[in-house]
């Protein structure tokens, strides 16, 4: 398995978990949320 | 709290004291995949939407008088979806199952009996979770983030809000779901087939392997909050016991389990506990547990499980889901009035049925409210 990018956007979530159109309704936006998290979180200095 | 919700809780109360209730309790459980299939939603759409899930769990709460919650609008699809979590996979139709996928290597038992937790943490949750593999630095703060993410969805979506607004059973608290440390390895370290083999290959690594996760699961149970106030259940699905032999039964599965029930007392839990398929042949051993126990039944022969157990422990489950797809409901009530004559001679009686309802064919719903309505009606003491 090759190493996962520290953010993933929106196009490549749908790509990588290979969601349908209707996950991409509910599903999508919850996992968008969580590259959001991780995001700020090691961007940060603390 | 309502006098309802307050009838309701002394029922459950009353037969945790040993005593006879008014009536037969009621603990419908139906899934929220059954629901969410109910209301019209969908398994690819809805499902992932706490709003949605509390609405088709609310559906159900209308229209089962359960004294239980029938539904728990909460699921953590999402999570295991983000995590690419190899034990929780969805199918074609969009649910999600637990697929006989073995992570650990027969070689590797030594490892397991030396540090459970090391083993588990270090080498098998990056085999398991496939985002921990793929990012090692930070595949644990992912987890972590989608957790904090559908947690935060679900806050004003709770069960708590349904069970409070529809008045059902609220003195019982889950502290945690546990399993018996042989089912923790079938399930979680090699698989259902493995393990029969392991039993043959090297039956001593089995057995160390068991005492292990004993201490590992009572470590979990040690640091479990409790709920002032309630009964707080520890809940353990019971699966190998009845692929095994009886010899093979009293040698590798019940010591360990029998000593993981004490400990939950020990520590102030009650224990709740459910046999999957038919326990008839292992019946005996049940009374050789320590305590009072919540014991759910898929398969037991009902009058033997009375006959054997008394009012020793509590009993609950028996009637067969499947009957619900295709009786009537006039037939439905007969079956559940026959059960309650076999089953409610010492008032230890739970009624649930023995599965939950999974997809929409699984049962129809005015079987459900039949069942219900014959509880209500013949399940008075």
């Amino acid at each position: 398995m090759s190493e996962r990018k520290i953010f993933l956007t929106k196009e490549e979530l749908i790509e990588k978990y290979n969601l349908n159109e209707e996950e991409q309704v509910y599903l999508l936006p919850l996992l968008v949320e969580a590259e959001e998290t991780v995001r700020k979180q090691v961007a940060g200095t603390i | 709290m309502t006098s309802l919700q307050q009838e309701r809780n002394q029922l459950i109360l009353d037969i945790w004291q040993g005593k006879r209730p008014k009536r037969v309790p009621m603990q419908i459980m139906i899934s929220l995949e059954y629901a969410i299939q109910y209301k019209g939603y969908s398994l690819f759409r809805e499902y992932y939407s706490p709003k949605h899930c509390y609405e088709a769990a609310e559906e159900l709460a209308k229209l089962v008088n359960s004294d239980s919650l029938p539904t728990n609008p909460m699921n953590m699809a999402a999570v295991h979806r983000y995590a690419m979590n190899r034990f929780m996979v969805p199918g074609k139709d969009g649910f999600y199952q637990h697929p006989n996928y073995c992570p650990m290597k027969f070689e590797e038992y030594p490892e397991l009996i030396k540090d459970p937790l090391e083993f588990w943490a270090r080498k098998l949750r990056p085999r398991i979770l496939g985002i921990v593999e793929e990012d090692k630095q930070f595949g644990e703060l992912r987890l972590n983030a989608i957790k904090n993410v559908v947690a935060a969805k679900y806050r004003e979506y709770s069960p708590a809000e349904l069970t409070k607004k529809y008045e059902r059973i609220d003195v019982q608290a889950m502290a945690m779901m546990s399993m018996a440390p042989l089912d923790y390895i079938a399930d979680y370290f090699r698989n259902f087939t493995s393990i029969c083999i392991d039993i043959r290959r090297n039956p001593q690594w089995v057995l160390d392997a068991c005492e292990a996760m004993l201490e590992f699961i009572v470590e979990s149970i040690k640091r479990a909050p409790k709920i002032p106030g309630k009964i707080n259940l520890v809940n353990l699905p019971l699966h190998m016991a009845t692929y095994m032999k009886p010899k093979d039964f009293a040698k590798f599965y019940f010591p360990s389990f029998k000593k993981l029930i004490q400990s939950i007392q020990d520590h102030g839990f009650e224990a709740g506990f459910f046999c999957e398929e038919n326990w008839d042949p292992h019946l005996d051993a049940l009374n050789d547990l320590p305590g009072r126990a919540r014991i759910g039944f898929e398969a037991a022969d009902p009058k033997l499980v009375v006959e054997k157990l008394g009012n020793r422990h509590i009993i609950c489950n028996f009637f067969n889901t499947h009957f619900l797809r295709t009786a009537t409901p006039e037939e439905v009530r007969d079956e559940v009035k026959q059960l309650l004559d076999i089953v409610c001679v010492h008032g230890n009686f739970i009624f649930s049925f023995n599965k939950p309802f999974l997809c929409l064919g699984d049962a129809r719903m005015e079987n459900i409210q039949a069942a219900v309505d014959a509880v209500l009606e013949y399940g008075v003491y």
